[in-house]
């Protein structure tokens, strides 16, 4: 069943059915809200996002996608909770399973170690930056899903995610290295 | 434009060149451009790597089991509130999808592939019947052999894997690659065994042994490829997305591998406003199997993967799936990788790794503290037998391990340690509390499997650092001892 139709079904009195919606998007705002604003947070931000989803869904009309709508309270609640606490999110690291292999284990632990780096590397951005990239080469959301998310224009979105990927190129550049033997 | 563009008009926007984001104008003098700048052309490989490396972070990340009660309890209130005040009705305009400005990109790929197309007469079969007789054919599958190969785009870098795969139903499976050592990879019920017999550990072949998990990862038919899961294409996944598919289409059909295929179009959508997923999938007209699949997200991910001689419910020896360590084979088992073993070994390997291999392993971090930022932890007590493998750590300061082997049973002791401000907290999947040492009271999480041979995991939070420990061989009591003698290395001078 769409998401869509899962909305429908709410608005007309289905609890269940917010049940499924929070199931199958309970991953990604997890790991979005995460990304943005630290494990730390994440557990109440994510509850935040869901429950602020479950008093604004009576009145969505599908102007956008349910995911991105809920991308988009996710992003408010995250800049919100950020703006109030300072200061900026902690380094962190998350509990993504690692359950791939990769062909060859020395470079699956390479991988991970490099992982940690670039997530700690993206955790230093200023939240605007940070909303960006990790929408798009995360989530792999286009420009414009971008720009409906977040709120700005293209144009914005692309001078941001091009800021965003020089920081990260300068904090990255020392650390794409071999793990050591 | 007045005159052709330099580097400040084209560097900010080589982000946007690599994302298809550019208009058609644009795009084409930025590239031109970068033909000739060798400055920009460093920028935009450093540009493609980053995106490479923030996109291999997962997105999705499963919240503990607390979050979802959590949640319950807080939607439980609202739903009170709602049914006492009636449901708020509202008719929602007619929804307004937005896919298709989101096709136009993978449009113009799968448009490319469609005219290179030689269409032979048009199919007599329709997209859902087709989808059905895939399923069906997958279905009555007992086994198969293929040499399976894939090349592709991952995360904005090519790649390519080759391996021979042989498969039994309900879940065997043997895969074979020689990427950068042969290595023959047995996944059998309840156990995953990995020999790799270039390996030398003491002058002896190595097999590792691990428990099956629940979910593995990047088992094949035939189109599973050993990438990130999210560009897998098992067979399992292929069907799934068959069943989900949106737009299917009978392109035609096409000689692959010298047998005729129906082509097929499809895509799939992926929840959460991501790019939806392309496929062109070519299936055998005799067999209804796929024999080829192409499938694309954007530039940087994108994969044609090819089933070789592909051989169906044919005999299959039982022997094939099932790991008879040849003689001279040191068969380990515990949560080790291979390469544990056969990475080379900067130190030479003496006696003490054997006869003191707690103090060895303190040496060894020792070696390591000017490195890092925390001070590491060794056991004081090993269980008699257990010789030292190596220690590792990550570069910059993520995680330090340490192996210990028994010589004589194969089993293996693991110690993990990273900073406990940068890992989750321990959460009741690590296991049962159970206290680790009395004055001052020290708890940890414990639990066990016995599956094919009996693991011990132990989970606790020691001097600002999460650990993390494996031992096979033991028994719960001894597995608790291996935990509570953990202390501070010393003069380890970080």
């Amino acid at each position: 069943m769409t998401d869509e139709a899962l909305v429908r079904r709410f608005q007309t009195g289905d609890e269940a059915a917010f049940d499924a919606l929070v199931e199958r998007h309970r991953a990604r705002i997890y790991g979005l809200v995460c990304r943005l604003a630290g494990v730390g947070e994440a557990d109440d931000l994510a509850q935040d996002v869901f429950v602020a989803a479950y008093k604004s869904l009576p009145s969505f009309r599908g102007d956008a996608a349910f995911g991105t709508w809920l991308y988009r309270i996710a992003i408010h609640t995250c800049s919100h909770h950020l703006r109030r606490r300072r200061p900026e999110a902690l380094e962190l690291d998350e509990a993504a399973p690692d359950g791939r292999r990769d062909g060859d284990p020395e470079a699956r632990a390479m991988q991970r170690e490099l992982q940690g780096v670039v997530r700690g590397a993206i955790d230093r951005l200023p939240l605007k930056l940070r909303a960006v990239i990790v929408l798009r080469d995360m989530h792999g959301m286009s420009y414009e899903e971008i720009a409906g998310v977040v709120g700005c224009p293209i144009g914005t979105v692309r001078s941001r995610l091009y800021y965003a990927t020089r920081r990260l190129a300068t904090h990255l550049r020392p650390y794409v290295e071999a793990v050591e033997r | 434009m007045m005159g052709a563009p330099g580097c400040q008009y084209c560097e900010p926007r080589l982000r946007a060149l690599l994302d298809d984001a550019l208009a058609e104008a644009e795009a084409r003098a930025v590239r031109d451009h970068v033909r000739d700048c060798p400055l920009c052309q460093a920028t935009l490989a450093e540009v493609a790597q980053v995106m490479s490396l923030v996109g291999a972070s997962p997105a999705e990340v499963e919240p503990p089991p607390h979050f979802e009660a959590g949640l319950q309890v807080r939607l439980a209130a609202l739903r009170g509130r709602r049914r006492r005040l009636g449901l708020p009705r509202l008719s929602l305009g007619p929804a307004q999808p937005r896919w298709s400005r989101r096709y136009s990109l993978a449009g113009v790929m799968i448009a490319g592939t469609v005219m290179a197309l030689v269409l032979g007469a048009p199919p007599r079969i329709g997209a859902q019947d087709l989808v059905g007789k895939v399923q069906a054919s997958w279905a009555r599958l007992q086994s198969y052999s293929c040499r399976f190969v894939a090349e592709g785009m991952v995360g904005g870098q090519p790649r390519r894997f080759e391996q021979q795969q042989w498969f039994r139903r309900p879940n065997l499976f043997r895969l074979e690659t020689n990427e950068h050592y042969r290595e023959t990879t047995f996944v059998e019920a309840d156990r995953v065994t990995t020999y790799i017999p270039g390996a030398d550990w003491q002058g002896k072949r190595i097999a590792i042994v691990r428990p099956r998990r629940a979910r593995e990862e990047g088992l094949p038919f035939p189109f599973g490829a050993e990438w990130p899961a999210a560009y897998d294409i098992t067979m399992d996944a292929l069907v799934r997305a068959l069943q989900a598919q949106q737009g299917g289409e009978m392109l035609g059909t096409e000689e692959v591998l010298g047998k005729t295929c129906y082509v097929l179009k499809f895509r799939t959508e992926r929840p959460g406003g991501r790019l939806p997923k392309h496929y062109l999938v070519w299936v055998d007209q005799e067999s209804f199997l796929p024999l080829k699949v192409k499938s694309y997200i954007d530039r940087g991910h994108q994969s044609v993967s090819v089933a070789v001689d592909l051989q169906t419910n044919g005999t299959v020896p039982s022997d094939t799936f099932h790991f008879a360590p040849p003689h001279g084979t040191f068969v380990v088992y515990g949560e080790v990788e291979p390469f544990v073993f056969t990475m080379p070994w900067d130190q030479p390997r003496t006696r003490a790794f054997e006869t003191d291999p707690a103090g060895m392993a303190r040496r060894e971090m020792r070696r390591r503290a000017r490195y890092l930022t925390f001070r590491p932890l060794a056991p004081a007590h090993l269980p008699p037998g257990y010789g030292l493998v190596r220690v590792r750590r990550a570069k910059r300061d993520g995680w330090l391990d340490a192996y210990w082997v028994n010589n004589q049973t194969g089993a293996v002791i693991k110690l993990l340690q990273q900073p406990s401000d940068r890992v989750p907290p321990l959460a009741v999947e690590d296991g049962e509390a159970a206290r680790l040492r009395d004055g001052p009271a020290m708890w940890c999480r414990w639990r066990e499997i016995h599956q094919p041979r009996s693991i011990q995991y132990v989970t606790w939070i020691q001097d600002g650092m999460r650990l993390g420990l494996a031992a096979a061989g033991v028994d719960r009591d001894e597995a608790l001892r291996i935990a509570a003698s953990v202390a501070a290395v010393e003069d380890a001078d970080v």
